[in-house]
């Protein structure tokens, strides 16, 4: 098993070989057994990296953890893997995923907005629903009007495509 | 499990506007709700201290475990009903623990009318029995009824799920073995009788409880016999003579002890093994939901940002997520136990249709809960749709959601429309809690479209009959509907038929369903198995 680290900005792979009968990891192809040794507290810890002793001291903020050790303090978080973007492609095309009408327009062609950021107010089928930004971008054109019906798939809002990244 | 990000802007105008219009409304629900359970007349009360009576809620206060939770339920059942005359439907029934046991709890109400059962009444006894027999709780009757309340016998007698269901649903649990205790406070008169006959254990107090299948005056009406309430069916005679009752008592305190140490002699329940983690709270704070709910029951919301505010560590493990997105699905732990989630981010589709049913099947397949969150309206009507098989799709959703048999709980978060209702599991699926916020809605159609609808029939009625198109009178229908309908879907019409298990304070939500789903342990899970689903 391997994860990453970001440590003070930089990204660092570490590969997990065995948790017990103590932990065993590699990182940048050298191997560490590393034991934390009882009897310390209040965020002191004592650990044995490869047979050498180090006092250290943690604090866990959130998921990121702060460590003093050897005169140097570290930053370390843990990246989390489940965290991709999934199927938000955020296209440059806002369009009707069902018929409806729209019943309010909350943005003009040329004017920049956020990620996420509400765009038209449409109805159907009883109710209500705000369309939002699928990323952040400049308003290219509204394809309808106020109170204006629409079918399935029709083109509602285009955002710049250049304004991408 | 990720956590869910909340795109929730606290600082927006939207949101502080849907905040302040919650507070009033929980503002109402909580004067409303403080009315039913305290305001009675002077006279009632003075009456039952008089008589060396406790007031139904210092029983319970008594009986409980101190500092335990108490889930009430349907405390507003019967507010809409009777003129008002019977709040909570002159009962009080809840979840809770006894001597460290999760038992279920029916006590009378005699600071009402003597504590005399309306139809609601036998309707809110009923289902608190049935609850019991889904869930395997034991059953403690505090009773202190003057028995049907006779002038609406034709409502609360004869029909399937009235008043003899309460003693064929006691029969049932008996037979479960799931234990009952009756502690006797006042009169058990009539059908009423039959609570302590059909209880395991039976406790009565000395001087005001009685038991008996005519009281005096119905015993000289028919026999011509003159004999007192203690000597017809007091408690010195049921339990020295009849063996109707169990234990004597000195007075109510006493009964009460009585009954907290027979509680502590019943064998604890084997739970089933659900899969549980350790519990953490939402990161995100619960009163945020003051501010999602909109202020119009036609504004959709992002139910993430509920389950956000409902499960551990707001983490979700989302099912599908780019696939029937309308309906979002996936795994969560609630106090710790995992749970399957179904919520109503907008109309459903075939997609999400499909999807709903494959989840739940998954779920059972899985024993994981269900919870489901409706805001729903329907699922999509049109050509296109009905071509591509929605009314089929549909139908499969509710055959895995009616077949389904792990513990299923249903929160109504803002409008139930329609046959969604029906996917979402409703009330006539056997969800073994359901619950509604204040601000829910629901009815086959919202006030509108039924206005309109009714608008138009009575114009083409006029047309038809030759008469000259009035716009008097179809606004007149409009509008009458308007109002008709107004009133029967709010959250309040519903809770007082008994729709639901009890509005609920949005915040509370995540506590009610935790408590829920604790006591749904108790019965033992049955084989998935379903019907044919149409392809």
């Amino acid at each position: 098993m391997s994860f990453f680290y970001e440590m003070d900005g930089a990204r660092v792979p570490i590969e997990i070989l065995a948790r017990r009968p103590a932990l065993r990891c590699r990182v940048d192809d050298v191997e560490y057994i590393v034991e934390e040794l009882p009897g310390a507290d209040d965020g002191a810890c004592l650990l044995r990296v490869n047979g050498e002793d180090f006092a250290c001291w943690r604090v866990i903020e959130g998921g990121r953890v702060h460590l003093k050790l050897a005169g140097r303090t570290l930053s370390l978080q843990p990246e989390d893997p489940l965290s991709g973007a999934g199927g938000n492609s955020g296209g440059h095309e806002l369009r009707a995923e069902m018929p409806g009408v729209v019943v309010a327009l909350r943005c003009e062609p040329g004017v920049p907005v956020a990620a996420g950021e509400g765009l038209l107010v449409i109805e159907s089928m009883k109710m209500q629903i705000t369309l939002a930004a699928p990323r952040a971008g400049i308003i290219a054109t509204v394809h309808v009007e106020l109170n204006e019906t629409f079918q399935k798939g029709a083109l509602l809002v285009a955002l710049h495509p250049e304004e991408a990244s | 499990m990720s956590r869910i990000h909340s795109r929730l802007n606290t600082d927006s105008s939207e949101y502080r506007a849907n905040y302040l219009a919650s507070q009033r409304r929980i503002a109402e629900f909580r004067e409303k709700q403080d009315a039913a359970r305290h305001q009675r007349p002077p006279r009632d009360v003075e009456r039952l201290h008089r008589q060396g009576k406790m007031l139904p809620r210092e029983r319970l206060e008594r009986l409980l475990d101190p500092g335990t939770p108490f889930l009430e339920l349907s405390s507003l059942a019967g507010n809409m009903a009777y003129d008002g005359e019977a709040p909570g439907a002159s009962c009080i029934t809840g979840i809770g623990v006894v001597s460290g046991r999760e038992v279920i709890i029916h006590a009378d109400d005699s600071s009402i009318k003597g504590g005399a059962w309306y139809p609601l009444t036998v309707k809110k006894i009923v289902r608190c029995l049935d609850i019991a027999i889904e869930n395997r709780l034991p059953v403690i009757h505090l009773c202190d009824s003057a028995g049907g309340f006779l002038p609406l016998q034709s409502e609360l007698f004869p029909d399937k799920h009235m008043a003899g269901r309460m003693f064929r649903n006691q029969a049932i649990l008996s037979k479960m073995g799931v234990k009952q205790l009756a502690l006797v406070f006042g009169h058990c008169t009539a059908g009423g009788a039959y609570i302590p006959a059909l209880s395991d254990y039976a406790v009565i107090v000395r001087g005001t409880g009685a038991v008996f299948l005519a009281g005096p005056p119905l015993v000289k009406a028919a026999t011509g016999e003159v004999v007192s309430v203690d000597d017809l069916g007091g408690c010195d005679l049921h339990t020295q003579v009849s063996g109707t009752c169990d234990y004597p008592a000195d007075d109510e305190a006493h009964a009460i002890a009585i009954g907290r140490e027979i509680v502590a002699q019943w064998q604890r329940p084997t739970r089933w093994a659900l899969e549980r983690s350790a519990v953490e709270a939402p990161c995100y704070p619960a009163d945020e939901l003051y501010g999602i709910i909109p202020d119009d029951i036609k504004r959709g919301f992002d139910m993430r940002e509920v389950i956000a505010r409902l499960v551990d560590g707001s983490r979700f493990h989302e099912y599908q997520p780019a696939y029937g997105t309308s309906l979002v699905c996936g795994y969560a732990n609630l106090w710790g136990w995992r749970v399957g989630i179904l919520a109503n981010n907008g109309v459903l589709f075939n997609d999400s249709a499909l999807k709903g049913a494959h989840f739940i099947e998954l779920c059972n397949q899985n024993s994981t809960p269900l919870v489901f969150l409706q805001n729903i309206t329907g699922y999509m009507v049109g050509r296109e749709y009905e071509a591509r098989g929605i009314t089929k799709d549909g139908a499969k959703m509710i055959m895995a959601q009616s077949c389904s048999v792990v513990p299923k709980f249903t929160v109504m978060c803002h409008g139930s429309f329609g046959a969604g209702n029906y996917g979402m599991c409703g009330r006539s699926y056997d969800a073994r809690l359901l619950f509604a916020w204040p601000n829910h809605q629901i009815g086959v159609m919202g006030g509108e479209q039924a206005a309109r609808t009714l608008a138009e029939v009575k114009m083409r009625q006029l047309e038809r009959n030759g008469q000259p198109l009035d716009q008097g009178i179809i606004d007149a229908v409009y509008h009458d509907t308007l109002k008709a309908y107004q009133e029967q879907l709010s959250a309040y019409y519903s809770t007082s038929n008994l729709w639901d298990d009890g509005i609920l304070d949005p915040v509370d939500t995540r506590n009610a369903l935790g408590i829920a789903l604790s006591a749904s342990l108790n019965a033992p899970l049955e084989a998935p198995g379903y019907g044919v689903f149409r392809f």
